[in-house]
């Protein structure tokens, strides 16, 4: 026996009820002078056992009355089977029989069960396991769950070991000789995805493709002609951060490992980068080079990079921003930015030394060799990283970072830079003020620490709510699971509090666990707990 | 006195004095009055003839009837006398309940007989008992033992366990003569106790009275669901009274048939007193228009 809503059981001490109120009414009773009670006695005893057995009877029918409605609203269930698992094959030889495999899976399905999904292909990660070890992982289950019938729907040729529970063997039809295509980490947003598919088809024929990112699926197709060994191309965009895969499903004596490309598009931390002066394009090599980061750089105004010498209206700094310093500026005073650029100056900074610093996590290098020898000088702001003869090479100005280097096209191996290009990268990281915890994924438990207990506004893409803290030991933190990449910021209404992060797509968030569903293998007895219930009832009414 | 005034309706006590209690069997008393004697004096009541016994009073030779029969008879006169009366008031604490107040009503009773008993020269005795006999006045006719028997009734106050047969007892050693026994009681004692000790009252020829006095509230329970605590023991019970009350009043009832049926066996006039009919319609029965 089971409970399928077992939070109802809190209920269960209201059994206690018919006998309280027994006692209570007991206790009720007052006193009443009788000049002979020794005849109410006798008149008690034929009555006596009678009544003492029907305000027992009474009791007992009372507190099972509760009893049932509360194991009804429990749902009691008793198990009238062995639980049910239908694993389908996934992969790209199931194509053609596709709808015929989910029928029967539907069919063999038990209700509110899951069907559970296995695939041929690599890097499966929304599949209970991979194909090509699906008799480990089902002998794995089998050891597990005991209990458990398992009921594989597949194609003949792939069975190649004896399985438990039952097999549903279907024919193939048709292939796929390949998909091309590279296979790796992209930057968002957008992403463009082209794809090559070498295929041949008995009949003219739509090759599904299916792309799937977290629970979001979308199915296209391509034509394909008959008899002919093509090569198709297939392009897309996504916009999303994620884990993408396109799956075609595919004929039979395909090679199954070519049907399916992953992409992984990634969330960076979005900072405006600022360059005063020119803009070189070793600048925008260099950003583009820093790793874990995504620029896009476009004349003559682009969305992220601004050349401060042309605008005459002051700067919305209103996010954390990164300023590097370009070529062709004069000494001015920048009131918006809180700095002034006075002159510059040459200088040798070969053997710079950098110390441990928690922006850029540097712990020690010495004798590097930074192609950089000549830098404006920045008064205003707080020096954060100076060269050996005391220049600040790094500024935090509020929320900003100004980089006073001189970049010009003389400095061609910028980009090659071994420190250079990571500094640019952990300084984007310092500014988004996360300091290491930036990169959350989708279902982590975020807890950001808040000045007070105000309502603090959480801000990102496409959702903007107000989140109230709760104190831990003193401190007010605000607590969130996201649910959704993106890139996010928690602000206090006033603004003077601000915490940047991203969340990413989480591709280990799936768990091989199998979900035995409750439902299926159990019969719910509500039904006739109730009727019981009733039953009791009407023995009641006619006992009183 | 109080109870007396309250619930006897004065027109009824008027109608009341010109009645008179006569007893048929025969009472010992000591002065003239209006019931029989079983001694033969000279009172102009005649009675019957016996054949002549030789040393009669030859005064008392009918020669009327020697003239038609030739034959002696003596003529035998019937002797008229007054009565000496105990009433036996129960005190006890299981009097002390329903409205009116069943010791109000027996008291009220009492004082009653008292007052007609004197009306009529006959000696009243008042004997108050609940567990044992709480106070006794002897019997006397004056005017004086009425105002005593008030006065003794209206201050008492209910106390004690009832034991009537102790009562009875104390009477039955007290009657001297052949009388009159009032027993005004709850009877709430067990039969085989109390039952005896009527006949033992009977056994000497006394005319014996009982006025069984109930309570309308220990006719019919009440409905509500009560802790009954004994008025006169340390004893209770929880009890839903609609679940009992049938076999209540069939006890009640076989409880109330058993003295009524022993009193007609022994020839004791058993009266059943509930405490709701008036006090006259009670006594009437007993009384008869004076001669």
């Amino acid at each position: 026996m089971s409970f399928l809503a077992p939070q109802f059981l809190w209920l269960l001490p209201a059994v206690s009820l018919p006998f309280i109120i027994h006692l209570w009414h007991r206790k009720q009773a007052r006193p009443y002078p009788f000049p002979y009670v020794q005849l109410l006695k006798r008149a008690t005893k034929g009555e006596k056992a009678w009544r003492r057995l029907k305000d027992i009877l009474l009791l007992v029918i009372r507190t099972l009355i509760i009893l049932l409605i509360i194991l009804a609203s429990a749902r009691l269930a008793v198990r009238v089977g062995n639980p049910r698992v239908v694993i389908l094959d996934d992969s790209y030889t199931m194509a053609p029989y596709w709808e015929t495999a989910v029928r029967l899976a539907n069919k063999l399905q038990l209700r509110g069960e899951p069907i559970y999904l296995v695939s041929g292909d690599k890097f499966t990660s929304h599949v209970k396991c991979k194909f090509v070890n699906y008799t480990i992982e089902l002998n794995r289950w089998r050891r597990k769950y005991p209990n458990v019938d398992f009921y594989l729907i597949t194609t003949a040729n792939k069975v190649t070991a004896p399985i438990h529970g039952r097999l549903f063997a279907l024919d193939n039809e048709l292939s796929i000789d390949s998909v091309e295509g590279p296979s790796h980490v992209l930057r968002a947003n957008p992403c463009n995805i082209k794809l090559y598919i070498n295929c041949r088809a008995t009949t003219d024929k739509r090759l599904p493709v299916s792309i799937s990112c977290g629970n979001h699926k979308v199915k296209q197709y391509i034509d394909l002609s008959a008899h002919k060994l093509n090569r198709y191309e297939y392009q897309t965009v996504v916009d999303t951060p994620g884990m993408y895969q396109f799956v075609f499903r595919l004929p039979p004596d395909a090679t199954p490992v070519d049907n399916t490309i992953y992409y992984t598009v990634n969330v960076i931390p979005s900072i405006k980068v600022y360059i005063m002066g020119e803009a070189t394009f070793f600048i925008t090599q260099a950003l583009a080079a820093s790793h874990g980061m995504f620029v896009i750089v476009e004349q003559p105004q682009p969305a992220d990079v601004v050349i401060l010498s042309n605008i005459t209206s002051p700067i919305q700094l209103n996010k954390p921003a990164l300023i590097l310093l370009g070529d062709k500026i004069q000494p001015h005073s920048y009131s918006e930015l809180g700095i002034e650029i006075t002159s510059m100056k040459t200088a040798n900074i070969y053997g710079t030394k950098f110390v441990s610093h928690p922006i850029t996590r540097v712990m020690q290098v010495e004798n590097i060799a930074i192609p950089v020898n000549r830098y404006w000088q920045v008064k205003g702001g707080n020096p954060l990283i100076y060269a050996d003869d005391g220049t600040p090479l790094m500024v935090e100005v509020g929320d900003n970072i100004v980089v006073p280097f001189l970049l010009t096209d003389d400095y061609t191996g910028l980009v090659y830079s071994p420190i250079f290009v990571p500094l640019l990268y952990e300084t984007l990281l310092y500014l988004t003020k996360m300091s290491g915890r930036y990169n959350f994924k989708v279902g982590d438990r975020i807890a950001i620490e808040v000045p007070d207990g105000r309502g603090y506004v959480l801000e990102g893409d496409n959702l903007q709510t107000i989140l109230l803290p709760t104190q831990v030991n003193g401190r007010w933190y605000i607590k969130w699971i996201p649910e959704s990449p993106g890139n996010y910021v928690v602000r206090s209404p006033d603004g003077d509090f601000k915490y940047y992060f991203s969340v990413n797509y989480n591709p280990r968030g799936r768990s091989t666990e199998l979900n035995i569903g409750k439902h299926a293998q159990f019969k719910v007895l509500t039904r006739w707990l109730l009727i019981a219930a009733c039953l009791l009832f009407i023995v009641e009414l006619i006992l009183i | 006195m109080p109870y007396l005034i309250v619930m006897i309706n004065p027109k009824i006590l008027f109608k009341l004095k010109k009645m008179e209690f006569r007893i048929k069997s025969l009472v010992e008393g000591k002065l003239v009055g209006i019931h029989r004697s079983p001694y033969h004096g000279f009172s102009v009541e005649f009675k019957e003839h016996r054949s002549y016994n030789p040393g009669d009073p030859l005064k008392y030779v009918d020669w009327k009837v020697y003239a038609r029969t030739d034959k002696f008879f003596v003529k035998l006169f019937e002797q008229e006398t007054n009565l000496t009366a105990w009433i036996l008031v129960d005190v006890s604490s299981s009097m002390d309940y329903g409205e009116p107040r069943k010791f109000d009503y027996a008291t009220t009773l009492a004082a009653l007989w008292s007052y007609l008993l004197i009306q009529q020269k006959d000696e009243v005795g008042l004997l108050l008992f609940s567990d044992n006999v709480l106070q006794e006045l002897p019997p006397s006719s004056t005017r004086r033992q009425l105002f005593k028997i008030f006065e003794l009734l209206d201050s008492f106050k209910p106390i004690g366990k009832t034991a009537i047969d102790q009562a009875l007892h104390k009477v039955s050693d007290n009657l001297t003569r052949k009388g009159v026994v009032i027993l005004i009681s709850d009877l709430w004692q067990p039969h085989d106790q109390v039952l005896p000790s009527l006949q033992l009252i009977r056994t000497k020829d006394n005319h014996m009275m009982v006025f069984h006095v109930i309570s309308n509230d220990e006719l019919v329970l009440p409905a509500e669901r009560l802790r009954f605590k004994d008025l006169e023991v340390n004893d209770e019970i929880l009890v839903n009274p609609t679940d009992i009350r049938d076999s209540y009043e069939r006890l009640l009832k076989a409880w109330i048939d058993e003295y009524r049926v022993n009193c007609l066996k022994y020839q004791i006039a058993y009266q059943f007193t509930p405490t709701y009919e008036p006090i006259e319609k009670i006594v009437l029965p007993f009384l008869s228009l004076r001669r």
